[in-house]
């Protein structure tokens, strides 16, 4: 009996240590974000930067896979050929869509098909067909069999004329200087093999010709708490990582990429629903294996918006998948793990990742579930376990609070009073019951992982209502 | 509250104090939020009063309005004037204006000012001091600005390096060349748009008399700016380059700087060099000034192991002189290769 007694009183501590320790770590990535964020806007963020480089960016491929998009695909296809950018070609890539996708871009765009030479140097399905537009000369689709987003990344890498490449979602909603500023890093540090940026949330927001033209709240409650989350998840939990070279993601919304890095080490793997954290995580490790100087950076300007899942159902879909994703890009890169010349990526980052977001989930509902039925059973006071919920919801206000502060410091995208009081209301949801369902999600998803049950990506039911606004 | 801290069990203890850590922490950041709300707010109000104020008189002084007295200037709003004079120096270009801009800065002492930013500012505010001090053409900035020319980062070192040849550069520009081949963190078509701006008669002897003198891994990249220079002093160096040098990326820049015949012969040669990129640029220099014979040279590099020279090959090919479509259909036809029939027709398809 008193061996149990001792058992759950050192459960009960892990838990606790646990939770500090996470906080712990959160606020330290923090600290290095806040001051990697005011040098940033006082320097490479400032308008005399944008102006001392504008014009002489490198040329760069962007490349849009669709996979049944003949709703928005036009719109989206629009709105990238009117990026303010010197020199740019986009690459649409239809991934067998078997609705109209193909026959949109072919009215809407007039495309020939063109006889190019395709370079095989990444293996994909089969190419149907290359397509040109008349309209727009920098404008290219290749037509191909189903094979996934990766696939159809890799055909469009294939097909990329320029040494930078942008692998984007076909219906990101940019800003017309989103290319300039994702560049950027490669401009400053030629050793820069990857570059991600901000995304943030387009629910609510204003879009005209696929451009934002004004910021807004959505109504829609999901929305708004997945607006702080990605405040979190992106001013910190990334530019923290940034100045130390640990930057592990870059997300697929929008990212920009080396082109003969990338093919060197072997195009996006299919093998995975996590492929563009799977692509970065490799990168450090081949760079790593051969003790190569390079940089992956994350440039904490806003540069792309995404619609958020606005119900629970695509919500759970959509994090299932990413944890999913996350698990299976470690796992196949797990050498980087404490590698000798791992640097901050092998030494740091992985670890971080590994404990804290592969097993943090499962180690998190435990520890709910533990105190819960350990009071629940009268093993612990009243005292404790109100205690215990104290440190672990208020640990995650404080850094929503401090992710607030980030974006009040630097980018002050949300102006109006009343949506600073709206999301201080919301990051109290957001820890209070938000969070711990995405943490069970999360822990659904590592399971599934561990079952390594069939790989789905499910269909994401867009309401693109932003497109319905334009000129 | 202070029955949960006098707790004698260890776990409540520790829990209550790091709760209680979060919450006085989340209630200092609550704090700075609103108050730093406040301060942006204010900031801006008075980011859009001093526009208001001066936009008028900095467009008075350009159209030659002289009388117009400034208002007083505060010394929190320096770096916002120089931002908005280097703003109206850029935009309304012109002898008249500049003199009348010059003289709003002589009455500002904007000189000094840039000087006390460039010294002391944060980088935004130093990247628009150089700025002015370029453009204020200040003598007396070269000391200052050229230590900044090796400032470890980029946007200052080049903006210190754009100041100085505003100023003087006939006499900067040899000690400036060095550095401008050894960062390479400075990108390439700024430096070259930057000597595009002074013109081949500045440029042109410093940048040749700079060559020999540098380290054999820096001569690529002035060789890549050589085309900013007088062709006519450019192109013997070039062909000698071509018969003497061994190394590919000066073989490479050497090749793409080619426009006198004369180089043929080693063009032709450069054809079956190992590395691919100096076969893709001696495609585009057959090209360029090939003659008849090297039609042949060209459809054999359509058969190359990279894609790349092929694709340059078949793009020289299409707009080669006197060879017309139908020639090059008809071309076409006669490739056993199935990659250089490819590529010759993709070349053929980008030219309707």
């Amino acid at each position: 009996m008193s061996t149990f007694l001792t058992t759950i009183g050192i459960l009960q501590w892990f838990f606790l240590a646990y939770f500090i320790l996470l906080y712990l770590v959160y606020f330290v990535l923090n600290g290095v974000a806040f001051f990697a964020l005011r040098r940033h806007m006082a320097g490479e963020g400032s308008d005399e930067a944008a102006r001392a480089y504008a014009g002489f960016e490198l040329p760069v491929s962007l490349i849009a896979p669709a996979y049944n998009e003949a709703a928005t695909i036009s719109d989206s296809v629009k709105s990238l050929l009117q990026l303010d950018y010197p020199e740019f070609e986009v690459i649409v890539v239809n991934d067998g869509s078997n609705d109209a996708t193909l026959a949109v871009l072919q009215q809407d765009f007039a495309l020939v098909p063109f006889p190019e030479a395709y370079w095989r140097r990444l293996p994909t399905t089969t190419i149907r067909g290359i397509y040109r537009s008349t309209r727009h000369p920098n404008l290219r689709v290749i037509d191909k069999d189903n094979g996934g987003k990766a696939d159809a990344l890799n055909a469009g890498i294939n097909a990329a004329r320029y040494p930078l490449f942008c692998g984007m979602d076909a219906d990101s909603i940019l800003q017309r200087d989103s290319l300039r500023r994702a560049v950027q890093p490669f401009l400053e540090d030629p050793k820069t093999i990857a570059a991600g940026g901000t995304v943030r949330v387009a629910n609510g927001c204003q879009v005209r010709n696929g451009y934002l033209e004004k910021v807004g709240l959505p109504r829609n409650p999901l929305a708004l708490v997945q607006i702080v989350e990605y405040l979190r998840a992106f001013l910190f939990g990334r530019l923290g990582w940034s100045p130390i070279n640990g930057v592990l993601i870059i997300s697929g919304a929008f990212g920009v990429f080396r082109k003969e890095a990338v093919i060197t080490a072997g195009g996006y793997r299919h093998a995975t629903l996590g492929e563009d954290m799977e692509l970065v995580v490799r990168l450090h490790h081949r760079y790593a294996e051969r003790g190569t100087p390079y940089r992956i950076a994350f440039v904490p300007d806003p540069i792309c918006w995404t619609e958020a899942p606005e119900t629970l159902g695509m919500l759970q879909r959509q994090r299932v998948r990413w944890q999913r994703g996350l698990v299976e890009s470690l796992s196949a890169n797990r050498a980087l793990l404490f590698h000798r010349r791992g640097g901050t990526a092998g030494w740091l980052a992985f670890p971080y990742m590994l404990l804290f977001e592969v097993l943090g989930p499962l180690i998190e509902v435990c520890g709910y579930l533990f105190m819960a039925l350990t009071f629940a059973l009268g093993l612990i006071s009243g005292t404790a376990f109100a205690a215990f919920f104290f440190v672990a919801i208020g640990g995650g206000i404080l850094l929503s609070l401090s992710a607030l502060l980030l974006e009040e410091a630097s980018f002050r995208i949300y102006q109006r009073p009343g949506h600073l009081l709206i999301f201080l209301l919301v990051l109290i949801v957001e820890n209070v019951g938000y969070r711990q369902l995405i943490t069970l999600w999360r822990l659904k998803g590592l399971l599934l992982c561990l079952a390594r049950s069939k790989r789905q990506w499910g269909d994401m039911q867009r309401s693109a209502a932003w497109q319905r606004s334009r000129t | 509250m202070l029955d949960f801290v006098t707790v004698s069990d260890p776990f409540v203890r520790a829990a209550v104090i790091a709760g209680i850590i979060c919450l006085g922490f989340a209630l200092a950041l609550l704090a700075a939020i609103v108050t730093l709300r406040l301060v942006n707010r204010l900031e801006q109000k008075r980011q859009e009063r001093f526009v208001g104020r001066w936009r008028p008189v900095l467009a008075a002084y350009a159209l030659g309005e002289r009388e117009l007295r400034p208002p007083p200037l505060a010394r929190r709003d320096h770096a916002r004037i120089l931002q908005l004079w280097n703003a109206h120096y850029e935009i309304l270009r012109g002898s008249s204006v500049n003199q009348g801009l010059g003289d709003l800065a002589a009455n500002l002492q904007l000189e000094r000012i840039a000087h006390r930013l460039l010294a002391r500012g944060k980088l935004s505010q130093q990247l628009l001091a150089a700025t002015a001090l370029g453009h204020l053409q200040d003598g007396s900035a070269i000391a200052v600005l050229l230590p900044r020319t090796a400032h470890p980062n980029p946007l200052l070192s080049l903006a210190a390096t754009r100041a100085l040849l505003n100023i003087d550069a006939p006499a900067l520009l040899p000690e400036l060349i060095p550095r401008m081949t050894a960062r390479s963190d400075w990108p390439e078509r700024r430096l070259a748009t930057m000597l595009q701006d002074l013109g081949p008669r500045v440029v042109t002897a410093p940048l040749l008399a700079a060559l020999p003198q540098l380290q054999p891994e820096q001569r690529p990249r002035l060789m890549r700016l050589l085309h900013t220079a007088d062709q006519s002093h450019v192109q013997h160096l070039v062909r000698e380059l071509l018969l003497t040098e061994a190394d590919p990326d000066l073989l490479a820049s050497a090749l793409d700087l080619l426009q006198d015949p004369r180089g043929l012969p080693a063009v032709r040669e450069l054809t079956g060099h190992a590395s691919y990129f100096v076969r893709v640029r001696a495609a585009r220099a057959l090209g360029r000034i090939g003659e008849e014979e090297d039609v042949a040279r060209l459809v054999a590099l359509l058969a190359d192991p990279n894609w790349w020279v092929r694709y340059r090959a078949a793009q020289a090919l299409a707009t080669f002189p006197g060879l017309d479509r139908g020639r090059l259909v008809a071309l076409r036809a006669t490739l056993e290769d199935r990659f250089a029939r490819e590529i010759l027709g993709q070349a053929l398809a980008e030219q309707t």
